[in-house]
């Protein structure tokens, strides 16, 4: 277990967003504040329209608040903040969030060839990444020019979660990651999210699966009239000591 | 049940078996029976032929399908059946109450036009207010005016109890309800199944979701590559799994103060290929020679060779 660092890599501090709503403006987050160090998986539950996915777009810096102050890693997050790869968000329908015409060598190791990896990699070089990263999960049976429409959703949202980690994030933001699948093939999305914590990358995760949240969690928060009320996850040990 | 034709069983399945036309063999010998206002859940991972058993049952399934063996809804037959007697069936006898609300509703037409459809279809007028009282006693409030909204307006909730009350419409002696809350909230979730029993009818819910069956069913079948595997009384079953297979998605199911739950591994077979043994000996860790070799039959309710080699 690394120990969490001083800084949260996550900071929200008193932030509002406001829908407009059927007569008039509606505040969706009433002043909600949050820190995830790192290591840590925080789970948000909340019925169906309380605001579960908004507070995890504001979370993956996909949308602003009105008021208040997101922090990524201590630094504010700026108007114009250009993706670096440090916030990485996960949906629950990933077939639909992975390119149907890459093979899946290409999805997986696309992250590092973003701006800030500056050593291009060669075809052959990333097909031996995604090899590697694909046996990691135990997918190592999947062709590795595979198109998303040819996996099952389990298959995908692998593929999908592998994306997300390859370029080593700060934060991941999962919004429903299991909802599409099975209970045999939730449980290896459940440890792959566990072992990318032990890792010391920061989660949040959303689910109205309780009993997935309480024992992949270190910290449950419910989110009620646009506020959030904390409580201990099934894994909050490691974090008694800070 | 005052429909004359509605005879003493909700629904019979007697060694079904569903070939597609692209060789998949989906359905491999399945019987299953269950009472009227009763729940029986057929439970198992994706692709092991749960909704192949659901399509079978409505007579929804593609003309190019080989069907084989016996489907009795409320003692009439549905395997070979015309076009029409079919159409009679669905909805008089057997109502569906599918998974994605959102796409089961004419995105166009208000709640109450599409709901008292189920009537119209049979050439039959709703009773009078009767679609807003069957709302209301699901819970819908102001049930009148909501009617004449469109389904973007209402949850998901509220639009899977108006295809409660559509496939109720008949008090048909069964309902076959496939993943009905995979879409919604687990609050929800008990809010739908307690209004789809409440209807009295036989209910054959597909799920994968375990805690879901255990709160809400009379009955369990577990399908395993076309095939039951395990069945019982599902306090039991859940309770106490024998075959293996149960005992893994069971394993599986995030359980509170467990820790994390263990994933299966591998996945389900091909089911164009016929397996020559134990078609889970593959993904089980109590397999032997013999499973591998030997297909096990289905005995006092389960089938597995190390299970029933031990009984006997």
């Amino acid at each position: 277990m690394i120990a969490p660092a001083a800084v949260p890599v996550l900071d929200l501090e008193q932030v509002w967003v406001r829908h407009p709503g059927e007569r008039h403006l509606s505040d969706v987050l009433r002043g909600v504040s949050l820190r995830v160090h790192a290591g840590e998986i925080v789970g948000i539950q909340g019925p169906s329209g309380s605001g579960k996915s908004t507070l995890l777009r504001v979370c993956a810096t996909l949308q602003r608040p009105v008021l208040g102050r997101v922090r990524i890693a201590g630094r504010e997050v700026p108007r114009g903040w250009h993706r670096d790869g440090k916030v990485m968000p996960i949906n629950q329908n990933a077939t639909g969030a992975l390119d149907p015409h890459w093979p899946i060598w290409r999805t997986i190791t696309e992250p590092l060839q973003a701006r800030h990896h500056s050593d291009r990699l060669t075809q052959a070089q990333r097909r031996e990444i995604a090899d590697e990263q694909l046996r990691r999960v135990g997918l190592d049976g999947l062709d590795l020019d595979a198109r998303p429409g040819q996996l099952s959703g389990g298959q995908c949202q692998r593929v999908a979660i592998l994306r997300a980690l390859i370029a080593k994030p700060r934060l991941l933001v999962a919004d429903e990651p299991t909802a599409a699948l099975d209970v045999s093939v939730a449980a290896g999305v459940l440890h792959l999210l566990a072992d990318a914590a032990s890792h010391g990358i920061a989660i949040v995760i959303a689910s109205h699966d309780r009993a997935a949240l309480q024992v992949l969690c270190t910290r449950v928060a419910h989110l009620r009239d646009g506020r959030l009320v904390e409580h201990a996850g099934d894994r909050s040990e490691p974090l008694a000591s800070r | 049940m005052t429909t004359p034709t509605a005879g003493p069983d909700g629904l019979v399945i007697e060694n079904l078996s569903v070939r597609y036309p692209s060789g998949t063999h989906a359905v491999r010998g399945v019987s299953l029976h269950v009472a009227p206002g009763h729940t029986l859940a057929l439970v198992g991972e994706s692709g092991c032929g749960k909704s192949t058993v659901a399509m079978a049952v409505l007579g929804l399934l593609p003309a190019t399908t080989r069907v084989e063996g016996t489907i009795r809804v409320a003692g009439h037959e549905v395997v070979g059946a015309s076009e029409a007697s079919l159409r009679r069936i669905r909805g008089l006898h057997v109502g569906l109450v599918a998974q994605d609300p959102m796409r089961s509703f004419d995105p166009l037409l208000p709640v109450g036009t599409s709901v008292s459809e189920a009537w119209r279809v049979h050439g039959r007028r709703p009773p009078r207010d009767g679609v807003a009282t069957a709302l209301g006693a699901l819970g819908i409030a102001d049930p009148r005016r909501r009617l004449r909204q469109r389904p973007h307006q209402w949850s998901g909730g509220m639009l899977q109890r108006a295809a409660i009350a559509a496939a109720g419409a008949h008090t048909p002696a069964l309902t076959v309800a496939d993943e009905p809350t995979s879409a919604l909230d687990a609050d929800l979730a008990d809010t739908v199944l307690n209004a789809l029993r409440a209807t009295g009818a036989g209910v054959l819910l597909i799920s994968h979701d375990l805690a879901l069956v255990a709160r809400h069913s009379d009955e369990v079948s577990v399908m395993y590559a076309g095939k039951i595997v395990e069945h019982g009384q599902a306090a039991k079953v859940l309770a106490a799994p024998r075959h293996p297979y149960t005992a893994a998605l069971l394993a599986a199911t995030p359980r509170p103060g467990t820790g994390l739950p263990a994933p299966l591994p591998g996945a389900p077979p091909n089911l164009a290929l016929e397996p020559t043994g134990c078609a889970f000996a593959p993904r089980c860790p109590l397999a032997d020679e013999d499973c591998a070799e030997n297909q096990p039959p289905l005995h006092h309710d389960v089938a597995c060779h190390r299970v029933n080699g031990q009984a006997a």
